[in-house]
């Protein structure tokens, strides 16, 4: 993973008013209550891993070349999201804990490491 | 029960990009003048149009109303995605049924470029990086395009919650190639075995090149009237009824609601979606084909379970069990679908819906078909009626 850009927590919004918290890209209105009263928070950084898939075909994203793995977690605060994966995924396993990072805006220099423990790289929504 | 019926269908496809002769608004003309052939109606009649994908992926309505001399006095047209198949076909018949307009031209026309969105050469990726995720929930800045990334993560996440062997999908994929031997000018009609499949290779695993469908091109044409309007009104198939296509954190394209992806809860399994069967006033079990969205293999389980053929996590043993073939015991798909025939997104499958309730479908007709239920994993669905 390129360490040329700083990398920043993951970002998530909770709601002033009934303390939902939803995505980063959701930055306006609460999905549950409609509120505007949107605080910014910083993610734990641990989640659940749901699932994984591999890439076997290249899809000329610049940066990244197959084969590499992507994955769905579950955020600790509620909210899923998908990850570049970094790491050994043979030993990828239904709802591991896996810790969260926050990597730098793409396209770039995305290749994953493939050793390791598994780790879950994910984008903000605002690069 | 709706007023309207599908009068006249016209089909170019699928083909191969390179046996493709004409540019998209070539392919919907001649999708459209044989679909007026099909229901004896004369051009001046049709003064609806409908597109499904326009813009850079297909004809817009006023290219197409000028191309061919249509004078249409009610337009629409969706966004460019396949997935509004069925609903365009239900937003004609919501006009004939309201007496906007008598005659409705529904249109699909797609030829792929160099840019197709979330295709190998794809560079825009406009769409995919908008907020919330692409139209599949791309996200190239983490490596995830192209739609059957997210089909891929789906299918896994089926196989860890229901503990769930995805080499079962050989039957979903062996029995669209044995429907697909029937339908002239299909492009996968081989017959496969277990090992072939499991040696095919995989594009994102866990899904292999034979899970997807072949990249094809063409176009269709579904005419919706009043089954009176037409020439030959006892072939009208009758719209008994439908449902739209649904949004919101429940659903996602390639899934079915409770299955855990994007931002869908996974804690327990929701009811089947019986909506559709409630609007025509008939039973799942009163139908006599099936047609659902196969763009990728697993879809067509998502879809079993949506609707309650089956319960959730039972449709790997459904398939192998009942069979999905023309002649099996839960006809699906007859015509070989996406995955065997060629796609042009759920088009060819409300074509083949009408052929198979007119019994003009020969080999693979099923037997004395009288309802057919058209119904994706992501909720669009639509009950068909023979006539008479």
């Amino acid at each position: 993973m390129s360490t040329e850009t700083p990398s920043r927590p993951l970002t998530l919004h909770r709601c002033r008013d009934c303390g939902n918290v939803q995505h980063g890209w959701q930055d306006r209105y609460c999905v549950r209550c409609w509120s505007r009263e949107l605080a910014e928070v910083a993610a734990r950084g641990t989640a659940s891993l749901l699932s994984w898939a591999t890439y076997h075909s290249d899809y000329r994203i610049p940066g990244i070349s197959a084969p590499y793995s992507i994955g769905l977690i579950r955020l600790d605060e509620g909210p899923q999201l998908p990850c570049l994966l970094a790491g050994d995924t043979s030993v990828a396993s239904f709802q591991q804990r896996i810790t969260v990072e926050a990597g730098p805006a793409g396209p770039g220099n995305l290749q994953p490491e493939v050793t390791g423990p598994l780790r879950a790289i994910v984008v903000r929504p605002d690069g | 029960m709706t007023g309207a019926g599908i009068v006249g269908v016209g089909v170019v496809g699928p083909l191969r990009h390179a046996d493709v002769d004409g540019d998209y608004l070539t392919l919907a003309a001649d999708a459209l003048v044989a679909a007026a052939r099909d229901a004896g109606l004369p051009r001046e009649t049709i003064d609806g149009l409908v597109i499904n994908s326009g813009g850079e992926a297909g004809p817009d309505y006023d290219q197409l109303a000028t191309y061919l001399g249509l004078q249409p006095r009610t337009c629409l047209q969706s966004w460019a995605h396949g997935r509004f198949s069925a609903s365009v076909v239900q937003q004609a018949a919501l006009l004939v049924d309201n007496q906007h307009a008598d005659v409705v031209a529904c249109i699909y026309a797609r030829r792929l470029g160099t840019d197709t969105v979330g295709g190998p050469a794809w560079k825009g990726w406009s769409e995919e990086l908008r907020k919330g995720g692409g139209p599949h929930g791309e996200n190239p800045r983490i490596g995830l395009t192209a739609p059957l990334g997210t089909a891929a993560l789906a299918a896994r996440l089926y196989a860890n919650r229901y503990r769930t062997d995805l080499a079962e999908l050989f039957h979903v994929v062996a029995d669209a190639r044995l429907n697909a031997a029937a339908y002239p000018g299909a492009l996968r009609p081989q017959p496969i075995d277990r090992d072939a499949y499991l040696d095919n290779p995989y594009i994102v695993e866990p899904l292999r090149r034979w899970d997807c469908t072949p990249r094809t091109e063409g176009a269709v044409c579904i005419l919706v009237a009043r089954a009176e309007r037409a020439a030959t009104a006892s072939r009208t198939v009758e719209i008994a009824g439908f449902d739209g296509i649904p949004a919101g954190s429940g659903e996602f394209i390639w899934s079915r609601p409770g299955l855990g992806v994007a931002d869908q809860s996974m804690l327990e399994d929701v009811p089947p979606d019986r909506t559709v069967f409630e609007r025509s006033g008939i039973e799942p079990a009163d139908v006599d084909v099936f047609f659902t969205y196969d763009a990728f293999s697993p879809l067509v389980w998502f879809a079993l379970e949506r609707y309650g053929y089956c319960p959730a996590g039972a449709a790997p043993g459904f398939v192998q069990e009942r069979g999905l073939t023309y002649h099996g015991g839960f006809p699906t798909n007859p015509h070989g679908g996406s995955l065997a025939t060629g796609q042009l997104a759920g088009w060819l499958h409300l074509v083949e819906a009408v052929v198979q309730l007119r019994h003009e479908a020969g080999a693979r007709q099923v037997p004395d078909a009288r309802l057919a239920h058209y119904g994706s994993c992501y909720g669009d669905s639509m009950i068909f009626r023979r006539s008479g």
